[in-house]
C-alpha cells in the first residue's frame, strides 16, 4: 500500500469518526436524519420513563407483566397483567389484571379483572367477563360482570350476560339483558314479616 | 373486516426502502418494569426499557436500554444495555455504546462502537471502531475506522 493510500484511508476514517460522533448525538446536535429521530425518541423516553405504551401501529403478540402503568394504543394478542393501572384505547386478544382499568375506544376479546375499578366507555365493546370492586359501563359487554361494591350502567351501556354486584345503578337509556344477583346486606337477612299487611 | 381481525400493515422487515418523506412521530416504549414474553412490532419508533424475549421490529428507530433475546430489525439502532443478546438487522445506523456488551450478529449501514460486540459486523457503509470498542468476530464492510486503543479480534473483508 502506499503512502498516498494510507493517507487518504486515514483521513477517510477521520471523516467517518466525525461524521457518526456519539457525543454530539447525546448533546442532542442534529448528526444525520436517522440518528436525529433516536434524539427525538430519547426525549421522548424520558417523559414517559415508567410507563408502557403500546402505541397505535404496535403489535405485541405475546403476554406483558409489568409493575408499572400501561397505556394500550395498539394490539395485543396476549394477557396483560400489571399491579399498577392500564388505559386501553386499542384492541387486545387475552386476558387483562391491573389495579384499575379503563376502557376508552377498546375492543376485547377476554376477561378483565382490577382489584379496584373498571371503567367501560361508551365507545368500547368487551366479549369476556368483567370483575372488579367497583365497575362503571357505558359500553357494551357481552359476558358475566362482578362487582364487589357497585355497578353503574350508565346510558349508552348494552349488556347481555350475567351480573352479580354489591349495588347496581342504572341511567335512563341503558339497555341490559342480563340476570341479576345484589349481594349487599341490605339485600339479604329480611324474613316475611317484612311482607305483613297491616292496614 | 371484523374489530379483532389483525391489520397486515404493521412493519415486517421486508427490506423496502423508507420514503424520505415518510415522518414518524409515533413511540412505543416497553418500561423497565415491563416484560414481554413475545413479538413486538411496530410502524414508529420503539424504547424497550425492559425485558423483550422474542422479535422486535421496528420501522422506525429503536433504543435498547433493557434486554432483548432475539431478532431485531429497525431503521437505526441505539444499544446502551450491559448485556444484550440480539441478532440485528438496521437499514441505517447502528451505535453501540460504551459499557455495552451486545451478543449476536449485526447486519446495518453504518456502524458506531463504543462497547463490545461479539459476533460478526456486516456493514454496506462505515464501521467505526472507537478507542474503548472490542469486537470478538469478523467485520465485512465498505470503509472501517478504527482509533487508538479498539480491539478487533477476527478478519476484516472491505467490499
Amino acid at each position: 500500500m502506499s503512502k498516498y493510500e494510507t493517507q487518504e484511508i486515514q483521513q477517510e476514517a477521520l471523516r467517518i469518526l466525525d461524521e457518526y460522533d456519539i457525543n454530539r448525538v447525546q448533546e442532542g446536535l442534529r448528526v444525520d436524519d436517522p440518528l436525529e429521530g433516536i434524539v427525538f425518541i430519547q426525549n421522548v423516553g424520558e417523559i414517559s420513563k415508567n410507563v408502557t405504551v403500546v402505541a397505535k401501529s404496535t403489535v405485541v403478540d405475546g403476554d406483558i407483566t409489568s409493575t408499572s402503568p400501561l397505556a394500550i394504543r395498539g394490539t395485543v394478542n396476549g394477557n396483560i397483567i400489571t399491579t399498577s393501572d392500564i388505559g386501553i384505547n386499542g384492541l387486545i386478544n387475552g386476558d387483562i389484571e391491573a389495579e384499575n382499568i379503563d376502557f376508552s375506544h377498546a375492543a376485547i376479546k377476554g376477561n378483565s379483572k382490577a382489584v379496584r375499578s373498571v371503567n367501560l366507555g361508551s365507545q368500547s365493546v368487551v366479549i369476556g367477563d368483567i370483575s372488579g370492586n367497583k365497575v362503571t359501563i357505558d359500553g357494551k359487554v357481552k359476558g358475566n360482570v362482578l362487582a364487589v361494591n357497585s355497578l353503574y350502567f350508565k346510558s349508552s351501556a348494552l349488556m347481555v350476560g350475567s351480573v352479580t354486584a354489591g349495588g347496581i345503578s342504572t341511567e335512563d337509556g341503558s339497555r341490559i339483558n342480563a340476570s341479576i344477583t345484589l349481594t349487599n346486606k341490605e339485600s339479604e337477612g329480611f324474613d316475611d314479616s317484612e311482607f305483613d299487611l297491616e292496614v | 373486516m371484523g374489530i379483532f381481525e389483525e391489520k397486515k400493515s404493521i412493519a415486517e422487515p421486508t427490506g423496502e426502502v423508507k420514503m424520505s418523506t415518510d415522518i414518524i412521530s409515533e413511540v412505543a416504549v416497553v418500561s423497565s418494569s415491563t416484560k414481554i414474553e413475545g413479538n413486538i412490532r411496530t410502524d414508529g419508533h420503539l424504547i424497550v426499557n425492559g425485558d423483550v424475549q422474542g422479535n422486535v421490529s421496528s420501522r422506525g428507530n429503536l433504543i435498547l436500554t433493557g434486554n432483548a433475546f432475539g431478532e431485531i430489525y429497525c431503521e437505526s439502532l441505539l444499544v446502551e444495555t450491559p448485556e444484550s443478546n440480539a441478532d440485528i438487522i438496521a437499514e441505517q445506523n447502528v451505535i453501540v455504546k460504551e459499557g455495552t456488551v451486545l451478543k449476536g450478529n449485526v447486519h446495518c449501514k453504518n456502524i458506531t462502537v463504543l462497547g463490545t460486540v461479539v459476533g460478526d459486523i456486516t456493514a454496506t457503509g462505515s464501521v467505526v471502531l472507537k478507542a474503548t470498542a472490542v469486537v470478538n468476530g469478523n467485520v465485512i464492510a465498505k470503509r472501517i475506522g478504527m482509533e487508538n486503543g479498539a480491539k478487533l479480534n477476527g478478519a476484516v473483508e472491505m467490499k
